[in-house]
């Protein structure tokens, strides 16, 4: 038996766990496939229609949302851009391949306009695979945010809210990121996932406060 | 090509299995009713013939009943699929059956480049030791990458079904599989699973 032949066979150990699940995903395939198509369209809607209702906020309190000489909220530990200035070109909206960033055109205006080194970024971070999206409680999300923990990025899960039903505000997780303009510049994206960085709003527009990010250990807070 | 494993029951394993267990002759063409289809697909994959796929399942039934007891599965249907798998390997390499084109040619392919050293390095390893590592390997991946290559070389499927089984992109699916056998041999070099 050759090497091939061989390692071939030793495949054939792969535990039960692991084909189980491998069965499993393969039985959900295709609706799963619509399902992650519907949520790729979703995602797509709800990033632009957070834009939009983000633009006309800015538009309505510009004056008293910002400081006149730039968008920055002071935190105790330094300055932190945690929100959009203008308005967001849909075109931006593109779902990054594996090993590829995609900036929102206002996260990156903020970090190449301000020229503070000190200040970080309050971003969500869009995670994909396969050009498909992640959900944020999945073992991969999980994984990859512990990966970039190790690497010393300031990266875990945020705390936003949306209306579901008759008005009623529902509060979920997203995976989010406090990092500085040179760490987003530098981000170090793994080839098995894409990733888009935002600034994230609550369904009604506002900012998501840097008080909603839990950096680590947030799996007690999922959802 | 689904194991019927998400309909059949775990007491309807265990019941076939008590049959192996206590001798019953039947316990043969239960076996073959619940599982015959999917150890057919397995085998049929990677010989391309319909008489081959038919002889090595029907030799898979045999060695069931040889394996079982002592052996106590725990999924039947992957227990099966183990056997047919070698069985099928078997006759491979008996037949030549890559004359006959099917998975098994391209997937051996594949597989060289995921072997420190290349193809025409002697004996890789201890069997059991290389089933270790492939194991721990496969649980240092992303699970759509573990899913991606268990479906093609566990179950020894054509791109074409796995792209419309798991509903992606048969170029993603090649760039997975690249990429998680460039890391396969990069694991087996680490592990020392090299000559």
């Amino acid at each position: 038996m050759n090497n091939e032949e061989r390692l071939y066979r030793a495949i054939g150990e792969a535990d039960d766990e692991l084909l189980e699940r491998m069965e499993q995903a393969m039985a959900a395939g295709k609706a799963s496939h619509s399902d992650l198509k519907k949520r790729r369209r979703i995602w797509q809607a709800s990033v632009a229609s957070l834009l939009v209702a983000a633009a006309a906020l800015l538009l309505i309190f510009n004056d008293s949302l910002f400081n006149r000489d730039g968008n920055v909220t002071y935190t105790a530990s330094g300055p932190v851009v945690d929100r959009a200035i203008g308005n967001e070109p849909s075109s931006s909206v593109v779902t990054p391949g594996n090993g590829q960033i995609v900036y929102f055109d206002s996260v990156r205006r903020a970090f190449e306009t301000n020229k503070d080194s000190r200040t970080k970024y309050f971003v969500a971070i869009d995670l994909f695979a396969d050009d498909m999206p992640l959900n944020v409680g999945s073992f991969d999300t999980h994984r990859e945010l512990k990966r970039l923990q190790e690497l010393g990025l300031q990266v875990g899960y945020a705390e936003s809210w949306t209306y579901q039903g008759e008005g009623v505000q529902v509060d979920y997780l997203y995976a989010a990121g406090l990092l500085t303009a040179e760490q987003l510049k530098n981000f170090p994206a793994s080839s098995e996932y894409g990733y888009a960085f935002r600034f994230a709003t609550n369904a009604d527009g506002t900012p998501v406060p840097t008080e909603n990010f839990v950096e680590s250990g947030s799996q007690t807070k999922m959802k | 090509m689904n194991s019927p494993s998400s309909s059949t029951s775990e007491s309807q394993d265990e019941k076939i299995i008590d049959l192996f267990w206590n001798r019953s002759e039947s316990a043969i063409s239960e076996a073959a009713s619940e599982y015959g289809r999917y150890c057919y697909s397995i085998s049929y994959h990677i010989l391309r013939s319909t008489e081959d796929a038919e002889e090595c399942v029907n030799d898979t039934w045999l060695r069931t009943w040889n394996a079982i007891p002592p052996q106590r599965p725990g999924k039947l249907s992957f227990f099966v699929g183990r056997i047919v798998r070698n069985l099928s390997l078997d006759k491979f390499r008996s037949k030549k059956a890559k004359r006959r084109g099917g998975e098994m040619s391209p997937i051996l392919e594949e597989l060289s480049e995921a072997i420190p050293g290349g193809p025409d390095t002697e004996s890789l390893v201890l069997d059991r030791e290389l089933g270790r590592a492939i194991n721990d390997f496969l649980r240092t991946l992303p699970e759509n990458a573990c899913n991606l290559f268990l479906a093609r070389y566990w179950h020894s499927m054509p791109l074409t079904e796995i792209a419309s089984k798991f509903g992606v992109k048969e170029n993603n699916i090649k760039a997975s599989l690249f990429r998680t056998r460039g890391k396969l041999k990069e694991y087996l070099e680490k592990e020392g699973m090299q000559p």
